[in-house]
């Protein structure tokens, strides 16, 4: 329909809407944008907000001149937190120049997945996605997407585009195309709680003894008080591999003849000790512990030290006071370098049931531009991927935006590639071994056996992939 | 009846019928039909048609045979704790009373409440060193050392428990109010004369009016229960170790988190079949739709 | 005379303990939802756990009301309610009626039907729904959840309509119609009246249901001005951020309407009728 109504002159798309209107499905969201991709700009910028029930509004515009594109956006984390931020930038957009208008649909961040699933599957996808960082193989696996790279090579500011980032996501792909630009990342921490640590006088933990140390000298079960929390829930193994590479210091996820590293005996010998803190450095209840409860625990004081990016900080903030807490880098690994791993973020992709991708690409080059990615990342206290953004001055005033972006700039910084472009990668990470963690937690498998097997898990798959 | 009656009760199950021809033989004939295929998110190239495979694995994966447990242990221990609760509530609620009024009022609310916040508020009850409960329950005095609620692999599947019944003890209590209300004042005031205490009053005069209802509310309420994930996927996500994972939590991760269609479907396939012999003789035992039941 | 009079005190004297008991068990978690929905973020995740607001603030409610959009998502939720159980009650009075009155071929077989409806969980139907409505233009149009919502809710409610309806004794209807009344005017006229706790009943039920209803609300709907409560709630909890202020004051707007409909409800139930007096 959306073909249709673009192609078709102004006479054709009045009456396809009259029409519409008239049999009384004129709320669904085809023939809406149907309808409203031939309105003038000054008509539907207004009529953004009051999304597809502008119909009749924009039939009795159309007869205008130019030709309008409306183009829907999804947002995969809506909430109070980020919606207003992105309605002011779609607004400052949609405001910026005459031809093109989009629209905003958020969609809550725990469903967001299955939404995008239905839609994939149905071919009903948004114009422009924001895709959540573990989702980017399969989309891409699934051809859904517009290959990017010819509108990145022509953009004069793709130079400023943080290259790590676009090349973590040329990975997704097993020929090397681009199919999402991260506009934003968080980066793995050590958050701590400075004010426990300086009543309890304990120091920083720099090296991991220290850490392990620390854990043990702030417990105070008693009083309801523990060194450290971590993530039992699903993303408990996102969690432990920053933290074992960051340990052992190990370079790469696959040794030369493909056998993933996991199981490295640095790991397990971290594993071990990781282990022990369970249930007399942190509480029993860890092991199913989702992000809110590990945030809970932190920010009411009960968990002095945690793991988790630099996502959270708005919470802490919303908490605590900034002299009560710190992001630090986690402590250095056995071979002196500050590893953790990371792999392909997400961002934005326009999904190939896009009319006009052109138009679509306008957008996300407005998104990744330096006004558009400040506003954005000092808002919600990520990491810019402009690079000129980095040298604004709220980047350096952000404490933990700055420490990330120190250690990822200092020379011992090492990042180890997560395997994203692997099918299996998010069934192996969130379903096969978080509950084998649980069940290692529990004394019901041995270390060597819980890292074998995840291991195993990631050799098989990188083999598959090989053999494609 | 007379003759031309007949036609009557298909004209009036008419609309229902259009509607669910209409919305749901696709939608079912679907699942069947994809669980014979390998249909998995992740690797669409590979997605095919694949036989009894999927079942095959079924019957030698652990983890189905531990959330089929589960789910049993859950529908059994719910479904009976809440009837139990209710029938007993619905009781001493049909009495006139001063007050009757605002406790019936009370007791119904939690019905009402979404399922977003019943998940995240039980999470906040049972918080290990945030939570209210062990707040609570430490500064009354009944324990000395905050609990692990939803993370000691003893406790877990209990805290699920008490949070579900809390959620669905109204349910029955309405239901079986309103049937309660059938019974007519007299047979309770002859029965008393006839000496019968309150059990026998409860089997031998209330029991034959509800019953319909109640074997009702229980067949669906075990059918809903079976099917109900937002609570554990909330609090304990199926952990620790599976001790929380019923076959629809099992479900929800393979299909809905995994991107697994075609196991997924073959599961709902084989919940689909258990749940169909249950509900059959469970009708057939109870007698459900005679006409001469009451 | 006494020991009768006595025994009727301590029978009552423990009832209203189970009452209570009851009531505050059930109360507890409403009233750490409205708590919560008074203080400042702060305060909810702080430690010593606070029992009441150490500083009393409604700028929850109005956050929630004005920027988080309640105001259109209790609109959009009051429609789709109200509209799905009309449906509903019509519906499945007429399969109940026709259930308890005729007997007729396929009649188990109509009943197995309805309940095999239940059997699927809802997260394995959305796709081939959606198509469906994808088909008619339903999409993002809030007639693909209200048609949901009855279809699903018709089985559960014309089986218990059925009952109802049986417990009513049909004698009073045949001698309505020896008096010269229609069928339709007896059912009207001499059912109805019997029937309405019932009808109290299955209406309670089915608003509530499709007041809370999440999963289709979100997939079938995707523009904020027609998300419906649940949908509004679930944004409050974002990947890195979750707002209880929010939620918990959303919520408490969210059971104004269960509330009053409570309240108007109940007259019905508590009525009794005496339906059964009649069948004898």
């Amino acid at each position: 329909m959306k073909k249709q109504a673009g192609k078709l002159a102004g006479m054709a798309a009045a009456v396809l809407s009259a029409a519409l209107l008239a049999t009384g499905c004129g709320g669904s969201q085809e023939s809406g944008s149907a309808a409203q991709s031939d309105t003038t700009a000054a008509a539907s910028t207004d009529a953004v907000s009051a999304a597809a029930e502008t119909e009749s509004e924009a039939a009795e515009t159309e007869e205008a001149s130019q030709e309008v594109v409306t183009l829907t956006f999804w947002d995969e984390n809506a909430g109070e937190s980020r919606t207003p931020y992105y309605e002011e930038l779609i607004r400052r957009f949609n405001e910026s120049q005459d031809h093109i208008v989009v629209e905003y649909e958020g969609i809550p961040s725990s469903s967001a997945k299955e939404k995008y699933d239905v839609a994939i599957a149905t071919d009903t996808t948004p114009d422009i996605g924001h895709c959540n960082a573990a989702w980017g193989s399969n989309w891409v696996a699934q051809e859904c997407l517009v290959n990017l790279d010819d509108y990145f090579a022509a953009w004069d500011g793709s130079k400023d585009i943080n290259e790590n980032y676009v090349r973590l996501n040329r990975e997704l792909d097993p020929e090397g195309r681009l199919f999402m630009i991260t506009d934003t990342v968080s980066s793995p921490l050590m958050w701590v709680r400075t004010d426990i640590l300086k009543e309890k006088g304990v120091e920083i933990p720099t090296t991991w003894d220290e850490f392990f140390d620390a854990a043990q000298k702030l417990t105070d079960a008693a009083n309801g008080l523990y060194g450290f929390a971590f993530r039992g829930d699903s993303s408990s193994c996102v969690e432990l591999q920053h933290v074992l590479y960051a340990y052992s210091g190990i370079e790469d996820y696959f040794d030369d003849q493909g056998v993933c590293t996991i199981n490295a005996p640095e790991h397990v010998e971290f594993m071990e000790r990781y282990k022990a803190l369970y249930n007399t450095c942190t509480a029993e209840s860890d092991i199913t512990n989702g992000y809110k409860e590990m945030v809970a625990a932190f920010d009411s004081g009960s968990a002095a030290m945690i793991f988790h990016n630099t996502g959270s900080a708005s919470e802490h903030a919303a908490v605590l006071s900034p002299d009560q807490y710190q992001a630090v880098a986690f402590p250095i690994s056995k071979t002196g370098t500050y590893s953790y791993t990371a792999g392909s973020q997400g961002g934005f992709c326009i999904f190939d049931t896009c009319e006009y991708p052109d138009e679509a690409w306008e957008f996300i080059q407005y998104m990744l531009s330096e006004d558009a990615n400040s506003y954005w990342n000092q808002s919600i206290g990520q990491i810019p991927m402009n690079n000129k953004v980095l040298e604004e001055a709220w980047v350096d005033e952000s404490q933990c935006t700055r420490e990330a972006l120190n250690i990822l700039a200092s020379d011992k910084c090492h990042l180890v590639s997560q395997p994203k472009y692997l099918p299996d990668y998010s069934t192996i990470m969130n379903t096969n071994n978080p509950p084998n963690f649980q069940a290692m937690l529990l004394d019901e498998m041995s270390v060597q056996e819980f890292l074998d097997q995840w291991a195993n898990q990631m050799t098989e798959a990188y083999k598959e992939y090989q053999n494609q | 009846m007379r003759k031309k009656s007949r036609y009557i009760p298909y004209l009036l199950m008419m609309p229902t019928l259009a509607l669910l021809c209409w919305l749901l033989i696709y939608p079912v004939g679907n699942v069947f039909f994809t669980s014979f295929r390998q249909e998995m998110l992740n690797r669409p190239k590979q997605n095919a048609f694949i036989g009894m495979d999927n079942y095959i694995r079924i019957f030698s994966d652990p983890v189905f045979w531990e959330a089929l447990w589960n789910s049993f242990r859950w529908v059994v221990s719910e479904v009976l704790l809440q009837m139990v609760f209710g029938l007993g509530l619905a009781l001493i609620l049909k009495e006139r009373f001063r007050g009757c009024g605002i406790f019936r009022a009370i007791l119904f609310l939690p019905w009402a409440l979404s399922g977003v916040l019943v998940s995240l508020l039980w999470a906040m009850m049972y918080y290990e060193n945030v939570g209210v409960l062990n707040d609570l329950l430490q500064k009354l005095g009944i324990i000395s050392k905050a609990v692990a609620w939803t993370g000691n692999k003893n406790t877990a599947f209990w805290s699920l428990v008490i949070a579900e019944l809390w959620r669905g003890i109204p349910f029955f209590s309405i239901m079986l109010l309103a049937s309660l209300q059938t019974v007519p004042e007299e047979l309770y005031e002859a029965c008393r004369a006839d000496g019968g205490g309150a059990l026998a009053r409860l089997r031998y005069v209330s029991f034959p009016y509800i019953k319909e209802t109640l074997v009702l509310t229980t067949l669906l309420r075990t059918i809903w229960e079976f099917n109900s994930v937002d609570l554990i996927l909330n609090l304990t996500g199926g952990g620790p170790v599976h001790k929380t994972t019923t076959l629809a939590v099992y479900l929800a991760n393979t299909a809905r988190r995994d991107g697994n269609f075609g196991y997924g479907s073959a599961l709902a396939v084989i919940s689909f079949m258990i749940l169909l012999v249950l509900a059959a003789s469970y009708l057939k035992l109870s007698g459900f739709g005679k006409e001469d039941s009451l | 005379m006494r020991s009768y009079l006595n025994r009727k005190k301590r029978v009552q004297t423990f009832m209203y303990l189970v009452l209570i008991l009851a009531a505050v068990w059930t109360l507890f978690p409403f009233y750490w939802t409205f708590v919560t929905s008074l203080k400042e973020s702060a305060e909810i995740g702080a430690k010593p756990i606070s029992y009441w607001p150490r500083l009393l603030t409604v700028e929850n409610y109005v956050q929630a009301w004005k920027t988080g959009g309640f105001s259109g998502y209790f609109r959009n939720s009051l429609k789709v309610a109200l509209i799905s159980t009309f449906f509903t009650v019509m519906l499945s009075a007429m399969d109940g009626y026709a259930l308890a009155r005729f007997q007729f071929k396929g009649k188990t077989f109509f009943l197995l039907l309805l309940l095999c409806t239940q059997f699927f969980p809802t997260a394995m139907l959305i796709i081939p729904l959606f198509k469906i409505y994808n088909g008619a233009h339903l999409i993002n149009n809030h007639w693909s959840l209200i048609l949901t919502y009855t279809v699903f809710h018709i089985p559960f409610n014309a089986a218990l309509m059925r009952s109802f309806i049986s417990g009513i004794s049909p004698s009073l209807e045949e001698a309505a119609m020896v008096d010269g009344c229609g069928r339709f005017q007896a059912v009207i006229h001499v059912l109805f009246p019997l029937l309405l706790p019932g009808i109290a009943a299955v209406a309670a039920y089915s608003f509530i249901s499709c007041w809370n209803e999440y999963l289709y609300a979100l997939m079938f709907v995707s523009s904020d001005s027609k998300y419906t409560i649940p949908v509004g709630l679930s944004m409050t909890i974002g990947e890195y951020s979750i707002n209880y202020g929010q939620l918990c004051a959303g919520s408490m707007i969210a059971l104004i309407p269960i509330i009053l409909l409570f309240m108007y409800v109940q007259k019905y139930m508590v009525s009794g009728l005496g339906a059964g007096a009649i069948k004898g």
